[in-house]
């Protein structure tokens, strides 16, 4: 019964962040990939507060969750503060941060290794930061770092409820910013004003938690008065005014000033100017469908290159769809309708919902298969195109509509396809693995 | 006679197959130590929307295994991939401890289901090479590993990138397919 409503409870917040975040997303600021250009990010660095192409998330995977911590923005579940914290930064601002000290005409790198060494001496070795941001640093994402740390370990009652809340934040806080100690304690006691509100929050919640969402319902109730009644559609006060006030009405004040302390004040009061916006927007945004319009507008290629060269990202890549996808056994299938779904979209190819980019892989993976067994150098690059073309915001349910297509599509598909004959048929022979299908297909 | 014949020619000369499903949360490692088994060597990964597949050959026995997606909202579609499964090899970046707890969820989630009762367990623990890594030992704490009745498991410290760990977690797997 609880468990119902808390799921309920649950999926509301769930809507109301991806409602926020494909608000952000239509930002002008975040139409583009951080590190790259890509047009059109669907992930998301949250601990760094910046939006990413699918590619970069794969690089930024790599450098390790002190450094950076990927989601994706419609397929992975988000806490309040990690949202906020998207709120918080957001793209262009990240850019001043960490590429303040960046080279007059630097050229974003656009192949994988050039674009990994970027990214890692972007935000691993710091090269290009901002000096005065290093003070400040540890202050923004403190509270949101810190508590999210607490939310991130979700369903684990017991760990949350007996964490002591206010002195884990800066330790993992230094940890994840690579900050050195000295300078994130003084500003830690510099800065304690953001850290309180959430803590309330995040204390508030904990007794009443329960299993996998208590994060979310607990920061639910945190936040506010406006979900207490939840079955009840809450009329889209959309979630980020709920952020808002929670950090403009609870701590407005202690908010503000910090962040105009580190960066320009501009930027913090664009930053909460969208914050307005998206808010409005959300209210109408509610429903999934309007959401889906809400993003559906997001990547129409606006001029605002962030002034770099070559900014427009082309696909160059677009000969990229062999690699991967050739594996022989791939086409056997898990035997399972739903399990043969992904199939078409690949090793980590496109997003649940494309539809359209099915097609097109379906299309196109017999030849990579004869073409080029070793997914090696094609695998990253299936990212930038597939990205580039793939507008929609999907809810779960969507997701599973697609799903649907998709098995469709795959269906038709694999009715061209040799291979497919012989799904069933277990899995004795792959054996010898590409050369198999190649044989197959000649 | 002609049975006990035949299953000795297999068992000098046939190649045995394993099906392996590979799971764990995201941006655990999962891609990286498929390919770095097929491979040997790193592949630029990208987060997986679906899955990956591929055949490894070690020790005479092929494993099919089965990299799926690790992506909060896609992980249920992991049991789709549980038929026939004979090995289950779950990742965990040792690194993350904040999500530790998460990752036992899902693992005491699948576990529990029927099509899953007869395969064995094995954990990577990924990521060793990571300042922060906890150890094997802690991970099994963490995961209740040792709490588990009527399963054959076996936790395995390794680190993909440098290839450390992979191959004595199919070791043991082959150990225990061929007993």
């Amino acid at each position: 019964m609880s468990s119902f409503k808390e799921k309920e409870k649950a999926k509301e917040q769930q809507e109301k962040f991806q409602a926020i975040l494909s608000a952000l997303l239509k930002d002008e600021d975040n139409k583009y990939c951080v590190d790259c250009d890509a047009k059109g990010p669907r992930w998301a660095s949250w601990n760094l507060g910046i939006f990413l192409c699918i590619r970069c998330a794969g690089i930024h995977r790599n450098l390790g969750v002190h450094i950076s911590k990927v989601k994706s923005v419609n397929l992975d579940t988000w806490t309040p503060e990690q949202v906020s914290m998207m709120q918080e930064m957001g793209n262009s601002r990240a850019r001043a941060v960490y590429e303040a000290n960046i080279p007059d005409g630097f050229r974003r790198p656009q192949t994988d290794s050039a674009l990994e060494a970027f990214i890692r001496s972007k935000y691993e070795q710091k090269k290009y930061i901002a000096q005065e941001w290093v003070p400040p640093q540890p202050k923004v994402p403190k509270e949101l770092v810190g508590s999210s740390w607490l939310d991130d370990s979700k369903g684990d009652k017991k760990k949350v409820k007996t964490k002591p809340i206010a002195t884990p934040l800066p330790i993992t806080n230094l940890n994840k910013l690579g900050v050195s100690a000295p300078a994130g304690d003084s500003n830690k006691v510099n800065q304690p004003p953001k850290p309180e509100p959430v803590k309330p929050l995040v204390a508030k919640p904990e007794p009443v938690s329960s299993v996998a969402s208590n994060d979310l319902l607990g920061l639910d109730i945190g936040y506010g008065l406006p979900n207490a009644t939840k079955a009840a559609a809450p009329p889209p006060v959309s979630g980020s005014n709920e952020l808002l006030d929670l950090f403009g009405g609870d701590s407005g004040p202690a908010q503000a000033p910090p962040n105009s302390d580190l960066m320009n004040g501009q930027m913090d009061g664009s930053l909460f100017g969208e914050d307005q916006n998206s808010g409005s927007s959300d209210k109408k945004a509610t429903t999934k469908d309007s959401i889906m319009a809400l993003f559906g507008g997001a990547p129409t290629p606006q001029a605002q290159m962030y002034g770099i060269p070559g900014g427009v990202y082309m696909p160059p890549q677009q000969q990229m769809y062999p690699g991967m996808v050739n594996q022989p056994q791939q086409m056997m299938g898990p035997n399972v309708l739903m399990g043969q779904t992904p199939a078409m979209l690949g090793p980590g190819m496109g997003m649940m919902g494309q539809p359209a980019n099915i097609r097109q892989q379906a299309m196109i993976r017999p030849s990579p298969v004869m073409v080029n067994p070793s997914p090696l150098a094609q695998m990253p690059m299936y990212s930038s195109p597939m990205m580039g073309g793939n507008p929609g915001m999907y809810t779960p349910q969507q997701i599973q509509q697609l799903q649907f297509q998709q098995m469709q599509q795959q269906m038709s598909t694999l009715q061209l396809n040799p291979q497919t004959a012989q799904s069933t048929t277990g899995w004795g022979k792959p054996s010898s693995g590409q050369t198999l299908s190649t044989n197959l297909w000649q | 006679m002609g049975l006990s014949l035949s299953s000795l020619f297999n068992r000098l000369f046939g190649k045995k197959n394993m099906r392996i499903l590979m799971v764990g949360l995201d941006a655990a490692g999962k891609t990286t130590i498929l390919y770095k088994l097929k491979l040997g060597e790193i592949v630029t990964t990208i987060p997986t929307i679906g899955f990956n597949v591929e055949s490894v050959e070690y020790k005479n026995i092929s494993f099919t295994v089965w990299d799926v997606g690790g992506q909060d909202k896609i992980r249920p579609l992991w049991r789709h991939y549980f038929q026939n499964t004979q090995g289950l090899i779950f990742v965990v970046d040792s690194n993350d401890r904040e999500r530790l707890a998460e990752s036992k969820d899902e693992l005491t989630k699948m576990l529990q289901e029927d099509e899953l009762r007869d395969a064995l367990l094995l954990v990577f623990a990924n990521k060793q090479d990571l300042p922060n890594a906890m150890s094997c030992a802690d991970i099994t704490t963490a995961l209740g590993l040792q709490n588990m009745r009527n399963r054959k498991w076996y936790i395995q410290g390794a680190t993909a990138t440098q290839g450390t760990g992979l191959y004595e977690g199919l070791d043991w797997l082959s150990s225990e397919l061929s007993k």
